[in-house]
């Protein structure tokens, strides 16, 4: 595993969450591999992208975490996942932190990696599979619930 | 959204389904969402970048992906989605949006698309852009596949 390929993620992870919600994520310190699908935790968003190599991140998140930085980003209380604004704003959450550490491989490692817009979701007992990428997970807690972020890039990541 | 953007997913969904034997391949109900609910059981998610970004879902019951995963495998009978039957759903959504791309770049739009994604689940709410979100309903005697494209043009 090339660190430089996944580090990026996980360390944007807390510092967007952070500047954008005052929330504090503790944790996002390992990563795991996933052999199986992943069962989302409640509200899910991917963002692929595609360049020298091509890959996705995949924010996975309890409601609670979801509707907090809803309620801490946009100053409104939240009471349902499904919401558009809640959703728009993991997404944008997503966009950001993809965002983010995508700049930082492509200064380091010249992967010219453009994102695609994000995906977002929410249901009951989601499952998400990406067919024949192997997969690196990383767990974080806050006071509001779990997080959860899914790298993969096709080839494998080194 | 300008039908030039459109029209190549539709050909090339029907391209590939008529590739592995499928009939009566014929446009349904269209309509624009921001908020795509999904009331079947299985969404396909490819994105895309380069001069147009945006994703596209297919989404379908889970009878339909076993027919079009037995179609790919040249009939062969699909009880469950398996890893093998996930991998090959996959790929039938890389290889619809890849011909679309290839059809987009005759035109003279450059586009690359990203790894699909396979979403399981009934009742699920997507936004897959933050502009709209086109929807269309292709009927096959497969039967449906529900084609959202949310393109930012």
């Amino acid at each position: 595993m090339d660190e430089k390929l996944y580090k990026p993620f996980c360390i944007s992870v807390g510092e967007i969450i952070k500047e954008m919600s005052d929330i504090d994520v503790v944790g996002m310190d390992s990563l795991e591999e996933e052999r199986h699908e992943l069962t989302s935790m409640g509200v899910s968003s991917i963002i692929t992208f595609a360049g020298a190599r091509k890959g996705r991140l995949l924010l996975d998140m309890e409601p609670g975490l979801a509707l907090s930085m809803a309620g801490a980003v946009l100053g409104e209380e939240y009471g349902d996942v499904k919401d558009p604004m809640v959703l728009s704003l993991v997404a944008e959450v997503n966009n950001i932190i993809s965002g983010n550490a995508i700049t930082g491989i492509n200064n380091e490692l010249l992967m010219d990696l453009r994102l695609a817009p994000p995906v977002v979701f929410a249901g009951r007992d989601v499952v998400i599979s990406i067919p024949r990428l192997r997969s690196l997970s990383s767990w974080g807690e806050t006071e509001y619930g779990r997080i959860r972020i899914n790298i993969a890039w096709e080839g494998g990541g080194s | 959204m300008d039908i030039k953007y459109i029209l190549p997913f539709l050909e090339a969904l029907k391209g590939v389904l008529e590739q592995f034997g499928a009939v009566d391949i014929r446009r349904g109900d269209m309509a624009r969402n921001d908020l795509m609910y999904v009331d079947t059981d299985i969404t396909a998610v490819v994105g895309m970048v380069g001069q147009v970004r945006g994703n596209i879902a297919y989404s379908m019951a889970e009878d339909t992906a076993k027919k079009i995963v037995s179609a790919m495998m040249m009939g062969m009978p699909v009880e469950e989605l398996d890893e093998m039957g996930r991998s090959a759903l996959g790929e039938f959504s890389n290889m619809v949006t890849g011909n679309a791309s290839t059809l987009l770049s005759n035109s003279g739009v450059q586009v690359d698309i990203t790894p699909p994604s396979i979403i399981f689940g009934k009742d699920v709410y997507f936004i897959i852009s933050s502009v709209e979100t086109l929807k269309i309903d292709m009927e096959t005697s497969l039967g449906k596949v529900e084609v959202n494209i949310g393109l930012e043009i």
